[in-house]
């Protein structure tokens, strides 16, 4: 059951109208229900490991709490950490590493049988198992006081908006939320119509008819020339854009709906002058926690440059292997390590810029950086480092361009239009709800090319989202 | 640290640069559509036939709307901030503006503008299906002139479109108008939806080719299949044929089809997507995806033998046939039903009693109705089991004496006998 499918709509219905009728108490055991329902609706099997991750993280985060021995407190933080990195590492990683470590073996002359098995990765893991982790890590950390009530902390880890997706959200920001009264408004209401309708215009309409580009570029049906492999990678830029922000702002909207606000994902990232901002602004639930749980703990930048380099590496090469077993994500993630570390080396020490500074001199900076980023969607969506090497060279070819090649690049501006529009508002307005501060004239168009949009183009074939797979 | 500006600030500094954009736009964009719209939409150059006078007033119409435009969002501009009636009145006002569309995109012109756009730019092997369906709506546009003869509607599958030498068979009856409305696919229940669209009239005659093949074709609700054909009065005819089991397991596709029944901007979504990836054009060369690669003369076969075993699917299929039937004859037109065959090679063992019991049921029902129906015996050609290239399509040697068949067959229930037989020296094709 993904959100932009007709069955979703159907559980939302059911979902949201008992919930608003319901008390505190209750409505986190609905919560709860409709959120196990939705997860069990791809796979029930794998309920069993989103119940497995919160009952080992409630239970060890309460010992490490009523624990005084400073040992026993680590002991049980190691072992949290053993079991969800330990599931996670098996079902994610397992297979990328004994096919890897027995091609390493095979070509050093020793004979060795493979021992591929045939695992499901289940949706949304990586999502959940980072935010029970960073939960534990809190409650170690002294920031916050461990969940008493295993409903409040079930309700946080499998908060079903959320659960597949993300954002990944920090316990000491959802579970409070969780434990106390939400308030359900018009006001709230009308913000999140705006963030589920935006959402889904970014998903089923701009991301899935970009997809068409994509996939024919990919998936070698086009020329493989400087125009076609140029407009693959602007049309996947925007499709991941689309997709996981419109995922985001749905789930946004959705909580938003039930009185929970969760933290905004992406803001503008294609707005970015330069690598840093780009992290700031992009997967902003991922980053941050990479930054506090990771790349702060080896050290951040307190411990000399050249340590610094190797943690902006090792937090964005981890960041990358995050993303899924193959060496094709290992390489964006140093990819994107290599341009945080030239960018500080260049510029220094990043100088926090607030992101609505935003001036027509820096739209130089915008293109860079925008060009730098694509490179490395590239290296994310290409099925191999083969294939990464064969449409760079394709870069140097022209072909025969006719009008026929035209056809993906007034698609892609066409797509693209709204969404620039939108996002142009919401950065220079500085907030993700400008847009609905329009006024009535440009508010009426733009509401009308979603509607008419999703109406017209939209894609009904309920296209799963591209980071379930994550 | 530098404020943001407000939302308003953003708007009064767009409008303020950006103010001669729209009347400009708007200005270049009517008089560009009115001179190069239909070369753009056929992607074929026509010479222009607008006069200087009618671009230049089109041009100040444009700029005209483009200035009223700039004028109302100076006028939302000067109001108050936005309140929650404000976007209640936003909602409505795009509401409006959707049907506006909607309702621009039912007129027949625009009609056969969307189709005439996708069909040529539907070139590809894998848009063969979508590139019919194009054919078909731009075929039943009811902006389509006719020239007041009786018409001929050959209605049916890929096998009349493909098997049919339409050129020929207009020869052969030159005192009828002959429409070609068929479509790969289009079995009697699919043809429930598709028969409204063919405003069959009375002294129309209707000529269908089906044999018990057609009637084993539709086990289930096709979305793909029926959205671009949907209408209301279709769609009724439609659910009256399944059970109630299959609209339960297939709502989606239901709902989905339901839609496009009553929305053109629904309907034509498929268009609108194709349009929209191919506006310069669709390259030929383009390698299809593996698994959408559809060959035209591998369309229509897949479903046929599996139906053929199943009761409620045959039986669906001979009901809709006598429903269609029994309409047309309520309209007052003559239907010519010649029964179907398809290469020998596709014939099993429950072909037999099905191929009885399909032909006895339509020739029964003709006879009570008054149409006339044509065994395989009857017609004027029988192709041998070496006229077959593929399961349900002749040779191209063989589409003339087929054409030819129907030919004869039509002329025994023309409205007017007066048509002449064409002899095959005055058509070009040598005797087989």
């Amino acid at each position: 059951m993904i959100f932009n499918s007709t069955i979703f709509l159907v559980f939302f219905a059911v979902a949201f109208a008992v919930y608003a009728f319901l008390p505190h108490r209750a409505q986190n055991w609905w919560l709860l229900a409709t959120s196990y329902f939705f997860y069990s609706s791809w796979d029930w099997r794998f309920l069993s490991l989103l119940l497995l991750s919160t009952g080992v993280d409630y239970v060890l985060a309460k010992a490490i709490e009523d624990s005084t021995s400073p040992r026993r407190r680590r002991s049980f933080l190691v072992f949290s950490m053993c079991v969800s990195l330990g599931v996670l590492g098996f079902f994610k990683y397992f297979n990328f590493f004994t096919d890897n470590l027995i091609a390493l073996l095979t070509s050093m002359g020793f004979e060795s049988h493979r021992w591929h098995l045939n695992i499901i990765l289940p949706w949304g893991i990586s999502f959940y198992t980072f935010q029970t982790m960073n939960y534990t890590i809190d409650v170690y950390r002294g920031h916050m006081k461990a969940s008493r009530n295993f409903l409040d902390f079930a309700v946080f880890v499998s908060f079903w908006p959320h659960l597949v997706a993300g954002p990944i959200m920090r316990a000491s920001v959802l579970l409070p939320q969780v434990q106390n009264p939400r308030t359900l408004s018009w006001e709230r209401a009308r913000d999140a119509s705006w963030l589920i309708l935006w959402g889904l215009f970014k998903k089923v309409v701009i991301a899935d008819n970009l997809a068409t580009i994509v996939d024919a570029v990919f998936g070698g049906r086009t020329p493989m020339t400087a125009p076609y492999v140029l407009v693959g990678v602007y049309a996947f830029a925007f499709q991941i854009y689309g997709d996981f922000s419109g995922y985001s702002d749905m789930a946004r909207g959705f909580a938003r709906l039930m009185g929970f606000d969760l933290m905004i994902n992406f803001n503008s990232p294609y707005f970015s002058r330069n690598p840093a901002e780009f992290w700031r602004r992009w997967h902003i639930s991922l980053s941050t926690w990479l930054r506090d749980y990771l790349y702060i703990p080896l050290g951040g930048n307190r411990h000399g440059v050249g340590r610094t380099y190797i943690n902006l590496a090792l937090t964005m090469l981890l960041g990358g292997l995050w993303h899924g077993a193959a060496w094709t994500f290992v390489a964006w993630g140093a990819y994107q390590g290599l341009l945080l570390c030239v960018h500080r080396a260049l510029a220094g020490p990043e100088r926090h810029k607030p992101t609505g500074e935003w001036q027509w001199r820096d739209v130089w900076s915008i293109v860079v950086m925008f060009q730098l980023a694509c490179v490395g969607w590239l290296l994310f969506r290409a099925e191999s480092m083969e294939q990464v090497w064969a449409m760079l060279s394709g870069l140097s070819r022209t072909g025969d361009v006719g009008w026929p090649d035209l056809s993906p690049w007034l698609a892609l501006v066409i797509l693209c239009a709204p969404l620039g529009f939108v996002e142009y508002v919401q950065e220079r307005g500085g907030d993700p709800l400008a847009p609905m501060r329009l006024s009535l004239v440009p508010r009426t168009a733009l509401l009308a090319v979603i509607m008419g949009g999703l109406w017209a183009l939209g894609n009904t074939n309920s296209l799963a989202f591209i980071y379930f797979q994550f | 640290m530098q404020a943001h500006p407000t939302v308003r600030g953003i708007e009064a500094e767009i409008v303020r640069r950006a103010f001669w954009l729209l009347p400009v736009t708007f200005g270049l964009l009517l008089p560009a559509a009115k001179a190069f719209g239909w070369p753009l939409i056929l992607l074929h150059p026509l010479p222009i036939a607008t006069g200087a006078r009618t671009l230049a007033l089109l041009a100040l119409a444009g700029a005209i709307i483009g200035v009223a435009l700039v004028w109302f969002w100076r006028l939302g501009l000067a109001r108050g901030g936005p309140k929650l009636g404000s976007w209640r009145l936003s909602i409505v006002l795009g509401m409006l503006l959707v049907l506006l569309l909607e309702w621009i995109a039912r007129q027949p012109a625009a009609v056969h503008a969307v189709w005439a756009a996708l069909a040529a730019r539907a070139v590809r092997p894998e848009d063969y299906a979508l590139r019919q369906a194009a054919m078909f709506r731009q075929a039943t546009a009811p902006c389509r002139t006719e020239d007041g003869r009786p018409r001929l509607l050959v209605v049916g599958t890929s096998q009349l479109l493909n098997n049919v030498d339409y050129a020929r068979l207009q020869r052969l009856l030159p005192d009828m108008e002959v429409k070609k409305f068929s479509m790969p696919g289009m079995y009697p229940t699919r043809m429930l939806m598709t028969g409204p669209r063919l405003r069959a009239r009375t002294n129309d005659t209707i000529a269908v080719y089906w044999s018990e093949f057609d009637m084993c074709g539709v086990s289930k609700i096709d979305a793909g299949w029926y959205r671009p054909v949907a209408n209301a009065k279709g769609m009724g005819q439609v659910v009256s044929q399944f059970p109630l089991g299959v609209f339960r397991a297939q709502w989606r596709e239901v709902l989905d089809v339901g839609l496009a029944s009553v929305s053109e901007l629904w309907r034509d979504r498929d268009a609108f997507r194709l349009l929209m990836h191919r506006l310069g054009g669709g390259r030929v060369d383009a390698v299809s995806p593996p698994k959408a690669h559809v060959e035209p003369g591998t369309v229509g076969v897949g479903p046929y033998p599996a139906g053929l075993t199943n009761d409620a699917v045959f039986n669906r299929g001979l009901e809709s046939a006598c429903h269609l039937l029994k309409t047309w004859k309520d309209i007052g037109a003559r239907v010519v039903v010649l029964e179907g065959s398809v290469s020998p090679s596709i014939h099993r063992a429950e072909t037999a009693p099905r191929r009885l019991q399909a032909r006895n049921m339509l020739e029964q029902l003709c006879r009570e109705l008054g149409f006339t129906y044509f065994s395989e015996q009857e017609q004027s050609y029988v192709p041998g089991p070496a006229d077959w290239r593929a399961a349900p399509y002749l040779k191209t040697e063989c589409r003339a004496p087929f054409t030819d068949a129907v030919a004869d067959a039509v002329r025994g229930v023309a409205p007017r006998s007066g048509s002449t037989r064409v002899s095959q020296e005055e058509v070009g094709v040598g005797r087989f």
